[in-house]
């Protein structure tokens, strides 16, 4: 009969009163802030939940071989979401925005303008304005310069002043 | 508007949406739970519907025209109002299903060989599964007491599936008859329930496509083609995924890949192929353009060599046709 008490995922052994390195642990801390971190890239709250729950799954699968597994999450899915959003773009299918939101007047026509946005800027926008993530790590999630992310914060700015005039 | 202000604005919108984002991680989780991950079995009885894409492309047209109140395929309303309900693929040996019981919002099939019993039970509802562990996709949460055992998951449609196994399963076990499980629509249930659970899904192509299901390639919602897959088999005898190749249809091209050493992959396309993807764990895409090898003039290879950082322990290749169409994908170890 089983009767495992196992509850750690992968090799790392957990010591006593220590950061547990386990998925569920990481799952518990880290779920609600990506699922919103990803909302704000993709628009809608179900298909941000979709790619979360894809990105831990992904991470499960590589647990063995991640040496930061936190950092790795957040790396995928800010890939899973770029990609979405790139095909959305190429099939002309943009998310519903409003599903349950309920914004005042201003901040509504300011999601709307966001979801507007090239793909690019909207997940520069979100990762430093929502996530509050340095201009480094920005560029590291994104595979670029950190030049680059300036310039993309810039015009991304731009662009939305422009949506919302 | 200065950048200062809209910078705030723009902080004030976030701030407000994540607020009406409502993620449920309170649910405690529970001590003895571990979570495992479902075998690649599951994964492959999706592929195998890319298969049978390939052949039964006028089913696919068939079904999408007769389904004009559904969901458009790709969106999540339509990942979550299909597939509702689970039977088993491969019937342990000596098991019977000795019991069905079906409600709107739950099934419970319970099988016994005459000393030990698993039930399967569908709970339609979406969202975190039993309010232990909410993790979704692939992965299931397992746990024992006395001689009871369990594994739980949600599937991508929203529906939780448990199998609870009594006296004497091991978790082993479970995981392994977890792979097997094959969700059907609310049609095919309706059949396969009838005669104690003995009735079979029609074998025949014109009767099969009612019992058909379209969904979108690749796991989900990012709209990468439209795959259909056809169930076939009886509650009772096991449930199976129908392949082009078993009915007598035109035979699916042998494709795969290999990873050979650490970052090439070798692909073999078959000719209807345009070009592969192979989509890495931290998702990087590389693309690969199949050349013809003159020592297999029949078969088409490539090799990509990958650069870059990044997990490369694992990746998925899409099979994609001239027209963008996903034809087949694989799990590549």
């Amino acid at each position: 009969m089983m009767g495992s008490v196992e509850h750690e995922v992968g090799a790392s052994p957990r010591e006593p009163g220590s950061w547990a390195p386990t998925l569920e642990r990481l799952y518990r801390d880290e779920h609600a802030r990506l699922v919103r971190t990803a909302r704000m890239m993709v628009g809608s709250a179900a298909v941000a939940e979709e790619l979360t729950h894809d990105a831990f799954v992904r991470l499960h699968g590589a647990w063995d071989r991640v040496d930061h597994p936190p950092a790795f999450v957040r790396t995928v899915l800010v890939n899973l979401c770029r990609t979405w959003l790139q095909r959305a773009e190429r099939e002309r299918r943009r998310p519903a925005v409003d599903e349950g939101l309920s914004l005042p007047p201003e901040l509504d026509e300011t999601w709307r303008a966001v979801q507007r946005l090239p793909e690019r800027y909207r997940t520069v926008l979100a990762l430093r304005f929502y996530a509050d993530l340095p201009e480094t790590e920005i560029a590291e999630l994104m595979g670029c310069r950190p030049g680059t992310v300036r310039s993309l914060l810039h015009r991304g700015l731009d662009k939305l002043r422009k949506e919302l005039t | 508007m200065n950048d200062a202000q809209l910078i705030d604005r723009l902080r004030a919108t976030y701030t407000a949406v994540a607020e009406q984002t409502p993620v449920d991680d309170t649910a405690p989780i529970d001590a003895y739970v571990r979570v495992v991950p479902l075998g690649e079995r599951s994964r492959r009885h999706r592929f195998l519907g890319a298969a049978a894409a390939a052949v039964m492309v006028l089913v696919v047209v068939t079904v999408m025209v007769d389904r004009d109140d559904r969901p458009a395929v790709g969106s999540i309303e339509a990942l979550a109002g299909r597939l509702r309900h689970a039977g088993l693929g491969l019937i342990p040996e000596g098991f019977g299903l000795v019991s069905i019981e079906t409600t709107e919002d739950r099934d419970e099939l319970v099988f016994t060989d005459g000393s030990r019993e698993l039930r399967i039970v569908t709970e339609r509802r979406v969202g975190p599964v039993l309010g232990d562990v909410p993790v979704r996709g692939r992965l299931g949460a397992i746990s024992s007491e006395g001689d009871r055992a369990e594994l739980r998951w949600t599937e991508r449609e929203g529906v939780a599936i448990s199998l609870v196994g009594t006296d004497g399963w091991t978790e082993d076990e479970l995981v392994g008859i977890a792979d097997t499980v094959v969700t059907v629509s609310d049609e095919a249930w309706e059949l396969l329930v009838r005669r104690s659970g003995f009735a079979e899904l029609p074998m025949n192509e014109v009767d099969r496509a009612v019992y058909d299901d379209s969904f979108p390639a690749i796991d989900g919602q990012d709209g990468g083609g439209v795959l259909t897959r056809s169930t076939a088999g009886s509650l009772q005898g096991g449930l199976r995924i129908m392949t082009g190749c078993c009915e007598g249809g035109p035979p699916v091209p042998d494709r795969s890949v290999f990873f050979r050493e650490p970052g090439v992959y070798k692909v073999n396309t078959g000719a209807d192929i345009d070009r592969v993807e192979i989509v890495l764990d931290d998702q990087v895409i590389a693309t690969v353009r199949p050349i013809a090898d003159p020592a297999a003039p029949s078969e088409q290879f490539a090799s990509v060599r990958i650069p870059g950082e990044g997990v490369r322990g694992r990746a998925v290749a899409r099979f994609i046709a001239a027209d963008g169409r996903i034809v087949d994908t694989e799990l590549v170890q």
